[in-house]
């Protein structure tokens, strides 16, 4: 069967097999970026936005995304032009071995999309389902919020220009 | 193996398709469960498409369409209104935020994951569910527990997860104990009072053994007419005598003890 989706802003095609995982399908295209955990949706590793959501993509049938938004870790931004999230997370100590990485960006990018100003709480519960095994979450969570203060200035001026 | 998927835009479509004898196919909705294992599966119809995502308040009562995902439950105000927060409350604690995104009410009903603190919670507020089959009939999730996700559904689809207004004046209250935040929980219970001044007017009371909920209704007879702290004490002799079983996360004889606990600190 054919899957169309966009993945970070391109038309995407693909022959996938309805048993196919988002996951598999996306990695064997090159994105990744999105990395393979735990393969049963406990470790956030595989975290993808789908149309506004962070989703696991290693327990969600390829097929379901069909006509669907995709922004992967890929999308977000790249070592040279990071997003606010990726630059914190480096700036603040939150990468270790890296392997949580992607999906704790996602993660934090889609929850900073949808809600501009998450209290702290609210960055944990959005980061609950993603898994770091190096250390902890304390530096992640205060990359997160200098990420908020930092899309704070540019939303700032966004509307000052308005 | 899956060898097929279907998303039909119609509901009588997708009932004609999970009642073909042929075809193994199974109604699938957020996907969190099914994922999982896909073992004697032929095909999948994709309930996406069929306008069950919707969470409406309808003469005080709450009706969540069964494609709704646990995440929007827990964030919907009409939910964290009702029944002093705890249904929206215990729909955070269902696993993580990645996977509350896709699972459904639906999903994880149909799914059996009786586990969740979500099923203990609406059986201690009497929700009951709708199955479309050739017919739709309406079956409490007490009853839907009882018999099984196979049995109950007959066939069918769950397509809507009704919950009554709480009794006027009722205090609800729920509580859990798991090993961290996103785990399945060890137990979990949920109370609803009907106060008359220092006693309990009427109570109910439901306890999740770590596999599914059971209610309590020789407790909460007793409850009746007891002040708190007796009903506490009520709780305490009465909640141990539950079933439960031993597993990687706690011993039968220790959730039988903790359930009791917790039911008695939600008293008092």
């Amino acid at each position: 069967m054919k899957l169309n989706v966009a993945i970070n802003g391109e038309a995407k095609e693909f022959d996938i097999h309805p048993k196919d995982m988002l996951l598999d399908v996306l990695r064997d295209d090159g994105y990744t970026g999105v990395k393979r955990g735990c393969s049963t949706g406990d470790c956030g590793a595989c975290a993808i936005i789908l149309d506004g959501k962070a989703v696991n993509s290693c327990i969600l049938f390829a097929a379901q995304a069909e006509g669907g938004k995709i922004t992967t870790v890929e999308g977000i931004g790249n070592p040279k032009v990071p997003s606010p999230v990726q630059r914190e997370m480096t700036d603040a100590g939150g990468i270790q071995c890296g392997f949580c990485v992607p999906g704790i960006v996602v993660s934090a990018t889609a929850l900073i999309d949808e809600n501009p100003e998450p209290t702290e709480d609210e960055i944990r519960e959005a980061l609950d389902g993603n898994l770091c095994r190096c250390t902890g979450y304390v530096k992640q969570i205060e990359a997160i919020t200098l990420a908020v203060k930092e899309t704070r200035k540019t939303r700032g001026a966004r509307l000052g220009v308005a | 193996m899956v060898k097929t998927y279907h998303r039909p835009a119609k509901l009588e479509e997708a009932l004609r398709l999970v009642a073909d004898e042929n075809d193994k196919n199974v109604p699938l909705a957020g996907g969190t469960t099914l994922a999982l294992n896909v073992r004697g599966v032929d095909g999948l119809v994709d309930m996406s498409a069929l306008g069950l995502s919707y969470i409406r308040l309808d003469n005080r009562s709450l009706r969540l369409g069964a494609m709704t995902p646990i995440r929007e439950i827990q964030r919907s105000e009409p939910v964290r209104q009702a029944a002093q927060g705890i249904i929206s409350e215990s729909a955070k604690n269902y696993l993580t935020a990645l996977i509350r995104n896709r699972a459904t009410i639906g999903g994880i009903l149909a799914a059996g994951n009786f586990w969740a603190d979500l099923a203990t919670v609406l059986v201690a507020l009497d929700a009951s569910v709708t199955i479309r089959g050739a017919a739709e009939r309406t079956i409490s999730l007490e009853e839907f527990i009882k018999n099984g996700p196979r049995k109950s559904l007959g066939g069918g689809i769950l397509t809507e997860v009704v919950i009554p207004p709480a009794a006027a004046g009722a205090q609800c209250g729920y509580s859990r104990l798991a090993k961290v935040e996103t785990d399945i929980s060890i137990v979990s219970a949920a109370v609803c009072l009907v106060l008359s001044g220092k006693t309990i007017r009427s109570a109910r009371v439901a306890v999740g053994n770590g596999s599914r909920p059971i209610r309590l209704p020789d407790l909460e007879k007793s409850m009746a007419g007891q002040t708190l702290s007796a009903a506490a004490d009520l709780a305490a002799r009465k909640v141990p005598s539950i079933s439960a079983e031993s597993d990687i996360r706690a011993s039968a004889e220790y959730r039988k003890e903790v359930a009791a606990v917790l039911v008695k600190r939600l008293l008092i």
